[in-house]
């Protein structure tokens, strides 16, 4: 249920009675920390204070900030929980998942629209924030009071959802009510991220560190290991390149063998999993040359000045893979990503089928990374108005 | 006032969260309104999901097994 052991009896704790006969359980949040019981009395009593007693902010002011602050800082636990707990508390109003998806797509008042705004920024743009923000929440009505708590709200929910994130408390709150929000017609990004916490796209750390240390000490064994790590991730990039399931089998070979044989050049400046792609996008490039093909990575073409403009804008069912096999579907997107030149198509593979990021994708094709936005832009929409016949609805034209 | 244009243009950097708060405000805003850039975003979203979700270019277990044993042997041979 969390990442470190749990102590103890929940009957030895009073705190932990008490919050158990609120919601009927023992949150994970609050098991998580068992070990300290101490800090969760302390906690229960700072969450009393802030959140629960009223004074200038109403209950459903500061659950709703705890909200965006929560979706904006992924966790999980506490954007799940609290919707949940907003409903309990009969709070009246929209939806609490679209608040915490997008409170602007909502018809909350223009006062409290702003109140969530600078909530937002001071979760996550603290640099940006000045006086004149706080100028703009007294000219919505909003007095110093008012301001303070908001204030205070933005930390609390900060600390409870790092705690939250950083013992992996497991939701245990119904989380399908935030889910069935991805149906609705607009859904935003943050909402996927609040879902697939673990899918973080370029973690900080190189994993691969120890094996290649171990490789240059000799280790055989951990060079393959790093093999078979990276492998399907090599053989991707290089049909990407050259289109060819055959060069791209020959070329993962060569990719391995001349990582192995230049594996003191790595200085670890980059990911070696990074260092490691751009050896695949060299060896496909000159794959390329040797079949004098010129589909190439930087060939420019006149469309490069001229936006990329959408044809077919219909609108798509919920869960349009549902029409199709997994294997139908896997064709499906080989074949129209085949389609799409490689200066586009190369982006697109790495940043959305090998989830590099988008520095370490301009990193890898060698290009800043305006370039290279501007190059996945068109790629994706390339695939998309390349999927729209098989996945629009055919009816829905606009 | 945002254009479809300007919101094709911030596209792919809105669903990476990549925009300001305020541009990203301005993008859905736009949306709201506007029916054929939400399908658009909301195609592209989806494509992109299935993309993810599906996969593509595998190399199968057998061909991998084959392909790291000759890595090894070629490494063995050359030391």
């Amino acid at each position: 249920m969390s990442y470190i052991r749990e102590a103890g009896d929940d009957s030895e704790f009073p705190t932990l009675l008490e919050i158990k006969s609120q919601f009927g359980f023992v949150p994970n949040f609050y098991r998580a920390q068992k070990l300290r019981p101490d800090l969760i009395d302390a906690e229960a009593g700072l969450v009393g204070a802030i959140l629960i007693t009223d004074r200038a902010l109403t209950r459903r002011q500061k659950e709703y900030i705890f909200l965006v602050c929560s979706a904006d800082n992924l966790s999980t636990y506490c954007v799940t929980a609290h919707c949940e707990l907003v409903r309990m508390l009969g709070i009246e109003g929209p939806e609490p998942e679209q608040i915490a998806l997008d409170h602007n797509a909502t018809n909350l008042p223009g006062p409290d629209k702003a109140l969530l705004d600078f909530a937002v920024k001071l979760n996550n743009h603290q640099k940006d924030v000045s006086g004149t923000d706080i100028d703009k929440l007294r000219e919505q009505g909003f007095a110093d009071e008012h301001i303070l708590e908001t204030v205070i709200m933005v930390g609390l929910a900060k600390f409870a959802n790092f705690i939250s994130i950083g013992l992996g408390a497991e939701p245990d709150f119904d989380a399908s009510a935030v889910i069935s929000q991805l149906s609705l017609p607009a859904v935003f990004s943050r909402s996927e991220k609040i879902l697939n916490p673990g899918e973080s796209q370029s973690p900080l750390i190189d994993e691969d560190v120890d094996l290649v240390q171990r490789t240059r000490s000799g280790g055989l064994d951990a060079f393959g290991e790093l093999v078979n790590r990276h492998q399907r991730r090599i053989y991707r990039t290089l049909i990407a390149v050259t289109r060819n399931p055959d060069d791209a089998e020959d070329g993962v070979q060569n990719v391995f063998l001349k990582a192995f044989q230049h594996l003191e050049s790595f200085q670890g400046a980059s990911k070696f999993v990074t260092w490691l792609t751009r050896i695949a996008i060299n060896e496909g490039l000159e794959r390329l040359r040797l079949r004098k093909e010129v589909d190439s990575l930087d060939m420019a073409g006149a469309e490069d000045d001229v936006p990329f403009r959408p044809r077919d804008v219909s609108e798509w069912g919920d869960d349009p893979e549902q029409l199709y096999s997994r294997k139908e579907l896997r064709g499906i997107i080989e074949r129209e990503l085949l389609r799409i030149p490689a200066k586009y198509r190369v982006p697109v593979v790495l940043r959305d089928l090998q989830h590099f990021s988008t520095e370490e994708t301009a990193e890898i094709l060698k290009i800043g990374v305006p370039a290279l936005k501007s190059r996945l832009l068109r790629g994706r929409l390339m695939l998309r108005e390349a999927l729209a016949p098989t996945m629009g609805r055919r009816t829905a034209h606009v | 006032m945002f254009s479809c244009e300007d919101v094709l243009a911030g596209l792919s950097d809105y669903m990476d969260e990549e925009l300001t708060a305020a541009i990203r405000k301005q993008v859905e805003e736009h949306m709201v309104h506007c029916r054929s850039c939400r399908a658009v975003y909301d195609s592209t979203r989806k494509t992109l999901r299935i993309v993810t979700d599906t996969g593509a270019f595998e190399l199968s277990e057998e061909v991998s097994a084959r392909v790291a044993a000759s890595i090894r042997a070629k490494i063995q041979q050359k030391s």
